[in-house]
């Protein structure tokens, strides 16, 4: 069993401070569903966690399994066994699906190649599982994928992968009802003793496919409540509002930075 | 795969049917369809010229190499000509070790022939000049060029089209790679004759520098003498995105890696079309030893 600790987390892009103190304690088998409105930080705490350069840590620690994340670069935060699927997966071109995946598996199991046999075996009932195209092996990494075709292919690597914690960030948006299924139901097969995950959205409806063990609320870059699925409710009928005169906290929605 | 090697100016073995070589001139007869490729070698053999011609309605594919380990002047004069209505695929893979290379080719595009051309250079100091000229109507002429260079190399890549047949189109996608000190020079060209109606002709350039070091210029150049034509051209030099890095490193990759993923990315569309196997893999190793 694994963990991930955040403590005291905050956040900076270009001197401003975005997150001002995230704490937060994931372990392996559960879901932790960070909801809130938009501009709170939210993927902002994913992509800090990832080690992305835009984002500057000035305080707090991170550690999966008692190592200080922080301190790793992005490619070695992944071979920890983090995982970020992302909002906005990069297009490579020229990079097909399959040599980009062999060369991550790779990268990820200490440079130990899987033989190619079983590589494709595993590569095509994962993308059966996520009904994607059977072309994909052989097309370029996102490229000129739609919108649900990305968020499945984030899912896809993420099932080779198999690392210890996953954050989603906003894998549900863009989806349309069928692929929202699909994508939930595979993320809620993979969770188990040897996995955990984050889930950052601002919708409920995925939220009906995998079900959450925690679930907290982020505003103005802190987490201010944390709870379990009946805050899922409370939302879904009354929005954010009633956070801010129950905690008696002011902010104001603002665009996603 | 037919496979020839051209050394001191004669054919090293047999010639397949329907081509003969007379005064270093490959003559490829009218009215033939060659399915595999045609591999010819030039083996260290410096000062040489040649001249391919292919026959009128014929179909080939041909890839040309050239690679010596001299390091004294090297000079090759390469002409390729196709006849009316042939459809020619011309790949040249060069690796050369001179220290001042220089390889000149001329292509002519006859009446409804279709030239599908490409350059990939990975040489450590040359100037190469790809001059394509469409002479017949409705000729088309597609050249993509490709060089890379890293420490001490230094490659000026001249690519010219010049359309002087009405209803003529010429495009060219070439790409510029420079790691540690290396640079690239590259230029292109494209002319559109006065009378030349309807002439189509639009370039890219792209400029990848995968170190502070590299230097890279590129020149796109549009010279055009007559109204009625279409014409578009665009030039680009920039690092790596650094958001498809980030992507690529988050998957486990390290920097170098992703890096070289990336750059191969860009080579694939070139680096698919060289069928020769043991040729290709030579191409992607001389490539990535540079990265």
């Amino acid at each position: 069993m694994s963990v991930l600790t955040i403590s005291n987390l905050k956040v900076s892009i270009e001197d401003k401070e975005i997150l001002k103190g995230v704490n937060l304690v994931v372990k392996s088998g559960e879901v932790h569903a960070i909801m809130g409105p938009n501009g709170t930080g939210k993927s902002t705490l994913a992509s800090a966690l990832m080690g992305h350069p835009k984002y500057e840590v000035t305080e707090g620690e991170v550690t999966l399994d008692e190592e200080n994340i922080l301190d790793l670069e992005v490619d070695e935060r992944a071979r920890a066994g983090l995982f970020l699927a992302m909002q906005y997966p990069a297009e490579v071109p020229g990079v097909t699906n399959s040599d980009f995946m062999r060369s991550a598996l790779k990268a990820v199991n200490d440079g130990k190649q899987t033989p190619l046999f079983e590589f494709i075996t595993k590569y095509e009932n994962a993308a059966k599982e996520l009904k994607m195209r059977e072309d994909l092996p052989h097309r370029y990494l996102n490229e000129g994928f739609s919108g649900g075709e990305k968020k499945r292919n984030e899912i896809l690597q993420l099932k080779m992968l198999k690392p210890k914690f996953a954050i989603l960030d906003e894998i549900d948006s863009g989806l349309d009802i069928d692929a929202l299924k699909i994508v939930g139901e595979n993320v809620n097969d993979m969770v188990n003793s040897d996995f955990g995950c984050i889930l950052i959205t601002h919708y409920q409806r995925i939220l009906d496919h995998i079900k959450p063990t925690n679930v907290h609320i982020m505003i103005d870059g802190k987490i201010v409540l944390s709870g379990g699925q009946e805050l899922i409710e409370k939302i879904d009928q009354n929005g954010y509002e009633w956070v801010k005169e129950e905690l008696g906290i002011d902010f104001q929605e603002a665009e996603q930075a | 795969m037919n496979a020839l090697v051209i050394k001191d100016h004669a054919i090293i073995g047999s010639l397949p049917t329907g081509i003969t070589f007379t005064d270093q001139t490959l003559k490829i007869a009218k009215n033939s369809h060659f399915e595999d490729p045609i591999k010819i070698t030039l083996k260290d053999d410096n000062n040489e010229s040649l001249e391919i011609i292919v026959g009128e309605s014929s179909q080939v594919k041909i890839i040309l190499e050239i690679a010596s380990e001299d390091t004294n002047q090297n000079v090759y004069d390469i002409k390729l000509t196709a006849k009316q209505n042939a459809i020619v695929k011309y790949l040249l893979v060069c690796d050369l070790a001179s220290n001042d290379a220089k390889l000149h080719h001329y292509f002519t595009a006859e009446r409804d022939a279709q030239m599908d051309l490409i350059g990939g250079f990975v040489s450590n100091v040359i100037n190469a000049k790809m001059n394509a000229k469409l002479i017949g109507e409705g000729a088309n002429v597609n050249l993509r060029a490709v060089a890379i260079s890293s420490t001490d190399n230094k490659q000026v890549i001249d690519i010219e089209i010049i359309h002087a047949a009405p209803n003529s189109t010429g495009t060219m996608h070439n790409i510029a790679i420079a790691n540690q000190n290396g640079k690239v020079v590259l230029n292109g060209v494209e002319k559109i004759l006065k009378g030349m109606k309807n002439a189509n002709a639009y370039q890219s350039l792209k400029g990848i520098i995968a170190s502070d070091d590299a230097i890279i210029e590129v020149n796109p150049i549009l010279l055009i003498d007559e109204y009625d034509v279409k014409a578009g051209h665009g030039a680009t030099i920039g690092k790596l995105d650094e958001g498809s890095v980030f992507y690529l490193m988050s998957r486990g990759l390290n920097r170098k890696d992703a890096e070289r993923l990336m750059i191969n990315g860009f080579l694939n569309p070139i680096i698919s079309e060289i069928d020769d196997e043991p040729l290709r893999e030579r191409f992607v190793e001389l490539v990535n030893q540079r990265l």
